[in-house]
């Protein structure tokens, strides 16, 4: 075959096989995160099939997959959400990020990997996956609990701790001594700054940059926009992603709307090739080693989500029924740790990757499985809680039963 | 009646309210101009009982006929008027 037959075969195959598996776990209710990593990991060098023409697609197109994936959740938030987020809720994403981050980074010291390792895995362990989690919370018609705006403004706060997270980390993975990681750490963030200011006041403007009536002519200025907005960050090691990201809270109103419909499916194409070329990039033979430590460090991330979900619930004065469901929603991790690990890459430790290739696969398939589990209990914690209430107060006073 | 407005990040806003007799009923507007109605669980007042999704256009129908039950009952009964015969059972309890 010719190259440019057997790219587009070989490409072809791959998309029609994700979305082959992305109809199935659909059917069984799971993330198609997993599979698609499955599906990189078989692909790959020392997978089962390995290919061979579109690995420069993939490459490139993965980086297209994180500016995209970055620019629809800050299209999420508008500017006040952050900022309200912020100013009530800062307490529980501290809380959020310190239970949850430091058994990844002592998970990455007991396995002797460096500084930068542990920071990474900090990141890893961390931050839930809004994706998943958002579509779990739909499907489960829990949209309406109580609960659940505890949840969301955890995950608001997750992603924007990113956006400072992020340009340190990537500033450490480039800089090659500690006095040029100071100072590269210190213009990342001044540019951050200066990039969350613009993005907070002049949102409208922004925004008046790329108005169009045309659905074509708003596509190419908003996702070249995006692109030239996310290399100007990478340069001065700000991270592609995070530019994306301010870039889309920057972006509001009418537009915001308009660009989510438009964006939202080449972001699915271009998210799944990122997923794939992390399976991709990662070796397969490498797994089975890893499982094991990569299992207790999941049961310790289900732990601690539970942990925060309950102490958010609590300050947010929901009983003890809605303090589980609010943990055991948060437990999924996905997009966000395979975007830390692709940034950090085989530059810090051979075993990192497919440590958190297997984190994420385990994650991503309990992680929607655990509110369903957690149910149950759930309920008959706010039974329990509700007949202490009416022996308390009389049955007189209590709401009376209707029929559904 | 006191309606309570919570905001939720990414998605829109819930508003809710108790019923006089003691229900807790709730809407949630999405930005797309989707709605979720949903009522609360008396046995677990922070988890929903029930929930229905319902596009733009099908709650404008559904605020339709609760904002303005007088008319479609003023609509209905004229309706049954021009069904029935003159003399026959449409008039038959009337004064």
């Amino acid at each position: 075959m010719s190259h440019t037959a057997s790219l587009l075969v070989e490409l072809g195959a791959v998309l029609f096989a994700l979305g082959v598996m992305g109809r199935l776990a659909g059917r069984f209710g799971l993330s198609p995160i997993p599979l698609y990593l499955l599906a990189g990991l078989a692909f790959g060098t020392g997978g089962l099939v390995p290919l061979q023409a579109p690995e420069e697609f993939f490459t490139t197109g993965s980086e297209v997959g994180v500016v995209l994936l970055l620019l629809m959740l800050g299209l999420e938030y508008s500017a006040d959400d952050l900022v309200a987020n912020l100013r009530q809720q800062a307490p529980v994403g501290i809380v959020d990020l310190l239970l949850n981050g430091l058994p990844g980074v002592a998970f990455a010291l007991l396995m002797g990997w460096g500084p930068i390792a542990a920071l990474a895995m900090f990141g890893v362990t961390a931050i839930s996956s809004s994706g998943i989690i958002s579509k779990v919370l739909t499907d489960m018609g829990r949209l309406g609990n109580r609960e659940t705006p505890s949840v969301l403004s955890i995950l608001v706060l997750e992603d924007l701790s990113m956006a400072v997270y992020l340009p340190v980390l990537t500033a450490l993975v480039a800089a090659s001594s500690g006095a040029t990681a100071v100072r590269s750490v210190l213009i990342a963030l001044a540019t951050l700054a200066v990039v969350l200011v613009l993005a907070l006041r002049h949102g409208k403007v922004i925004s008046s940059l790329v108005v169009s009536r045309s659905n074509e002519v708003l596509l190419l200025l908003v996702v070249g926009l995006a692109l030239l907005v996310a290399g100007g960050a990478e340069a001065v090691h700000v991270s592609a992603a995070v530019g994306a990201f301010l870039l889309g809270i920057a972006l509001s109103g009418e537009v915001a709307e308009h660009v989510r419909g438009l964006v939202g499916p080449l972001r699915d194409l271009f998210a799944a090739v990122f997923f794939v070329f992390f399976g991709l990039s990662t070796d397969p033979t490498q797994l089975p080693s890893v499982l094991v430590p990569a299992g207790i460090l999941a049961i310790v991330g289900i732990a601690t989500k539970l942990l925060t979900g309950w102490i958010a619930g609590r300050r947010a004065g929901v009983g003890p029924g809605g303090r589980i469901r609010a943990g055991a929603a948060l437990v999924p991790r996905g997009e966000f740790s395979i975007i830390i690990a692709g940034l950090v890459g085989a530059s810090v430790e051979p075993a990192f990757a497919p440590t958190v290739a297997a984190y994420v696969l385990i994650m991503a398939v309990v992680g929607p499985l655990v509110p369903r589990v957690a149910d149950p209990f759930a309920r008959r914690l706010a039974r329990r809680a509700a007949d202490r209430r009416e022996v308390a107060v009389g049955p007189e006073n209590t709401a009376p039963v209707a029929g559904t | 009646m006191r309606i309570e407005e919570t905001r939720l990040p990414g998605i829109g806003a819930r508003y809710d309210f108790a019923t006089e007799k003691g229900r807790r009923v709730g809407v949630i507007s999405q930005r797309d101009g989707a709605r979720h109605v949903f009522l609360y669980d008396p046995r677990d007042p922070d988890a929903c009982q029930a929930t229905i999704v319902l596009s733009a256009e099908e709650s404008q129908t559904l605020a339709e006929l609760l904002g303005a039950p007088r008319i479609v009952e003023r609509v209905v009964r004229s309706n049954d008027d021009e069904d029935a015969l003159p003399g026959e059972s449409s008039g038959a309890g009337r004064v």
